[in-house]
């Protein structure tokens, strides 16, 4: 009972405990933040490469892709009972230029995917701007949902434009302040103009209706012209409301013209053509469309407050030259196929190395543009399509490293047969089509030299910071020693009224216990605290001081881990716990051998 | 006096200082009956409490015999002998020898606490509390139980230390220049304690001292004097 009355005893009188608590919390809040940081690195790389490939992925050697792709997947499906999903993929790479920034030129990498079937493969609906929720995105948003989430993204920056400025009053302007409110600026316009570019379509369905609308009338007038005239003032006085250089003028100038021109030669079919034009635009205004990551330079900026502002947004224009690396590349000559494209979404992954450089075609479209669709030859024969890999998403339940390895082979054996028996199933294929090899590859695989660099760096920081807490082990040892000294007579007086030696020896042994955990629970906490809030104090940091340690652009991922796990935690106070005690061993055992007869002449 | 509390005959120790040994006690035989007061006399360095030690189990002799209440102790385990010292044997020292982090109500209950693992403490404490209050109490002190003991005077402090070498009942209080550090007022005070203790209770006193005057108080005086005894 005396040691535990002793040992809380001396940890609230003795001040210096307070220096081995605080030396020991100090080591276990440190262990816990790297070992975090850095499971938390891990963990995300995993979740990240798995979401962004799929759980395999079949590739070939080589560029020149993989022909009668669709024939494939139906067989893995069907054959490989842990596959639950496959959807090709086409990837290449090209120059992407902004109308309007004519200095901004940027070497992207593009993929082909194929939208909504890649979502059940990857993680690709997560992160997307118009099609957010959405559970079957694809390159067809609907437009009334673009409309709504640019106009709410102009009046975030019209809100953050009034915020900056109203946070200068008073103040001469500097240069950055007033670079960051032109930026603002430039991106509410950039806005504006594809925000016009998306209601466009709504001016070219109204011309559609007044143009039908007029021709009804007319077929049901027998063919009297004169009643048109109505309409023409109505559209007169929609010409009058608009501004005369907007496209929306255009158009229904455009739908006027054609009107008047059937009054004038009272001919209703004189309608036929621009109704014909107008429908096709209707249906199918922006025949080629692209989602971007939203990472990518001169689409967006990051705020240092943390948001992210979108320069060019759905509606805009992007032109892609793209570098046909596929089959029709030749040795001597390569000249880009260049596209304009619409972008009708924008997407972030949670990988910022993957954001700002990719951006995301139709597959079919990425096909053409990067010569991989099917081509004919002399003598009927054809060059089927071809994708650059098959990703492949495996049933939930399969998730060991193990099993995954045995559906890569299952797959593979799939591979083979389908490619023994490839010239008899398509004799028409140009004999070369299927020379390459292939392989699957699961995710851990493919992602094996980032992952175990990682998994490597976090041993070695875990030891090394092991060995820097052996520091807290000396701390506690020290003193201890001190104590122990200091506390001579006391250990006489307490071994003269019968103490054991085991029993003195316990107090300090139960005093380094307490210190330990006293220690690693104060630790824990200042630890956890410091994990979960390290984005903020990371962004206080760089507000303050101008201290950036991760910088979002250069590191894989935007945020730091923050995740702590308590396993972990549970451990470490283990350890703190041992770390107390192994220091208190030496001087408990100086204190037991003590005898009392020396101890008490100790002055 | 029907029962003897020690029978010590021959008790030799010795030592080493330096080169040569010292020899402190040269043969030392005595007896003490139960519930008798004795006090040993003798000058400083004349290995007075180096015979209260060995008496008292906190070292052992070189040669000798010693029988505490009929009990040979001089082979006896590590525990028994810690057992002894804790419920058989009360000691007052010279320097108090108190706790400085306890209060004066916790420095009396540690020899209690020793005895007894934390289990059986949470049984027994309410009983040991009351006897502490008693005791302390009798010494009036029982004003000052939370107090520090560097906020009492040297007399008190002494008081203080007597009740924690009274408090398990030991059948023999080992008192070593008990008034040693304290003016003589206080220095009578502190005997007449122990007087007190010794006629009603009958408490058996072992006590040294180098004073004339304290050691007459006693029952029957020892000398101590070139190491052996001399009545």
């Amino acid at each position: 009972m005396y040691k535990l009355v002793l040992c809380l005893r001396y940890l609230r009188r003795r001040a210096i405990a307070y220096f081995a608590v605080l030396g020991v919390a100090l080591c276990v809040a440190m262990i816990l933040i790297v070992t975090s940081v850095m499971t938390g690195f891990v963990n995300k790389i995993e979740r990240a490469a798995r979401g962004l490939f799929g759980d395999i992925v079949l590739e070939p050697y080589g560029q020149s892709g993989l022909p009668r792709y669709d024939d494939l997947i139906e067989e893995i499906v069907a054959k490989v009972d842990s596959v639950e999903a496959a959807s090709p993929r086409i990837y290449s790479y090209g120059v992407l230029r902004i109308p309007g920034q004519a200095d901004f030129r940027m070497l992207v990498q593009i993929a082909g995917i194929r939208l909504p079937e890649a979502t059940g493969v990857t993680d690709f609906a997560h992160g997307l701007f118009v099609q957010e929720g959405v559970a079957e995105p694809t390159f067809d948003p609907l437009r009334e949902l673009m409309i709504r989430r640019v106009s709410d993204e102009i009046e975030a920056i019209n809100a953050i434009g009034t915020r900056e400025r109203n946070g200068l009053d008073n103040v001469e302007l500097s240069d950055a302040a007033l670079d960051l409110l032109s930026r603002l600026n430039n991106a509410r316009l950039y806005l504006e103009a594809g925000l016009s570019n998306l209601k466009l379509a709504d001016e070219k369905a109204a011309a559609l209706e007044y143009l039908l609308d007029a021709q009804n009338e007319v077929e049901l007038a027998d063919g009297d012209t004169g009643v048109l005239a109505d309409n023409l003032v109505e559209l007169d006085s929609r010409l009058r409301e608009l501004d005369r250089s907007s496209d929306q003028y255009e158009v229904i100038s455009r739908a006027r013209r054609a009107m008047g021109l059937a009054i004038a030669l009272g001919d209703a079919a004189r309608l036929n053509d621009p109704i014909d034009q107008f429908e096709a635009e209707t249906i199918e205004p922006w025949p080629h469309r692209v989602i971007p990551g939203l990472g990518i330079d001169a689409l967006s900026f990051n705020m240092k407050t943390g948001e992210r502002v979108r320069v060019v947004g759905p509606g805009s224009k992007i032109t892609l030259y793209v570098f046909p690396v596929g089959r029709g590349m030749s040795l001597t000559d390569l000249s880009p196929n260049v596209q304009r494209l619409t972008i009708v979404d924008d997407c972030t992954t949670d990988v910022a190395s993957i954001d700002n450089k990719t951006v995301y075609l139709p597959f079919e479209e990425l096909q053409r543009l990067n010569d991989m669709g099917e081509q004919s030859y002399e003598g009927g024969l054809v060059g089927p399509a071809r994708c650059s890999q098959i990703q492949i998403k495996v049933r939930p339940d399969v998730t060991s490293e193990v099993e995954l390895q045995k559906v890569c082979d299952d797959i593979e054996t799939v591979w083979r047969e389908f490619k023994g028996n490839y010239a008899d199933r398509y004799p028409n294929d140009y004999p070369h089509a299927l020379l390459m090899t292939a392989e699957a590859q699961t995710w851990r695989e493919r992602q094996i030299d980032l992952i175990s660099m990682i998994e490597t760096q976090r041993t070695l920081m875990v030891v090394m910071f092991g060995i820097i807490s052996l520091v807290s082990v000396v701390l506690v040892f020290v003193i201890f020693y001190m104590i122990v000294v200091q506390k001579t007579r006391d250990i006489g007086v307490l071994k003269a009224v019968g103490a054991s030696s085991p029993g003195v020896a316990g107090i300090f042994l139960a005093y380094g216990a307490v210190i330990g955990l006293v220690g690693s629970i104060i630790g824990t906490t200042g630890g956890y605290c410091f994990v979960r809030n390290i984005n903020s104090i990371q962004d206080w940091l760089d507000d303050r001081l101008g201290f950036r340690v991760w910088t979002r652009d250069r590191f894989m991922f935007a945020e730091i881990p923050n995740e702590v796990d308590l396993l972990t935690v549970l451990i470490i106070i283990v350890g703190a716990v041992i770390a107390g005690v192994l220091g208190a061993v030496v001087p408990a055992i100086r204190a037991a051998r003590m005898q009392p007869v020396e101890a008490l002449r100790y002055e | 006096m029907s029962k003897t509390a020690i029978e010590a005959k021959g008790l030799q120790k010795s030592y080493r200082m330096g080169e040569e040994d010292l020899h402190v006690l040269r043969g030392v035989s005595f007896s003490v009956a139960a519930g008798e007061f004795v006090a040993i006399i003798g000058a400083s360095g004349s290995g007075k409490s180096t015979l209260l030690h060995l008496v008292g189990l906190l070292d052992r002799p070189d040669k000798g015999e010693l029988v505490l209440d009929g009990v040979d102790v001089r082979n006896l385990s590590a525990r028994r002998r810690n057992r002894i010292r804790c419920e058989d044997v009360g000691f007052v020292f010279q320097f108090y020898h108190l706790l400085p982090e306890m209060n004066i109500l916790e420095n009396v209950l540690i020899p209690a606490q020793v005895d007894s693992p934390a289990i059986s403490w949470a049984g027994r404490r309410k009983t040991v509390r009351r006897r502490a209050m008693e005791v302390l109490d009798g010494l009036g002190l029982i004003e000052r139980l939370k107090h520090k003991p560097s906020k009492l005077s040297g007399g008190e402090r002494q008081r203080v230390a007597i009740a924690r070498a009274l408090i398990n009942e030991p059948k023999l209080l080992l008192a070593d220049e008990p008034t040693g550090n304290l003016d003589s007022q206080m220095g009578r005070q502190i005997i007449d304690v122990l007087k007190r203790f010794h006629t009603n209770r009958g408490q058996t006193i072992l006590m040294v001292t180098h004073d004339q005057s304290l050691a007459d108080q006693a029952d029957r005086i020892l000398h101590l004097r070139d190491g052996k005894l001399k009545e």
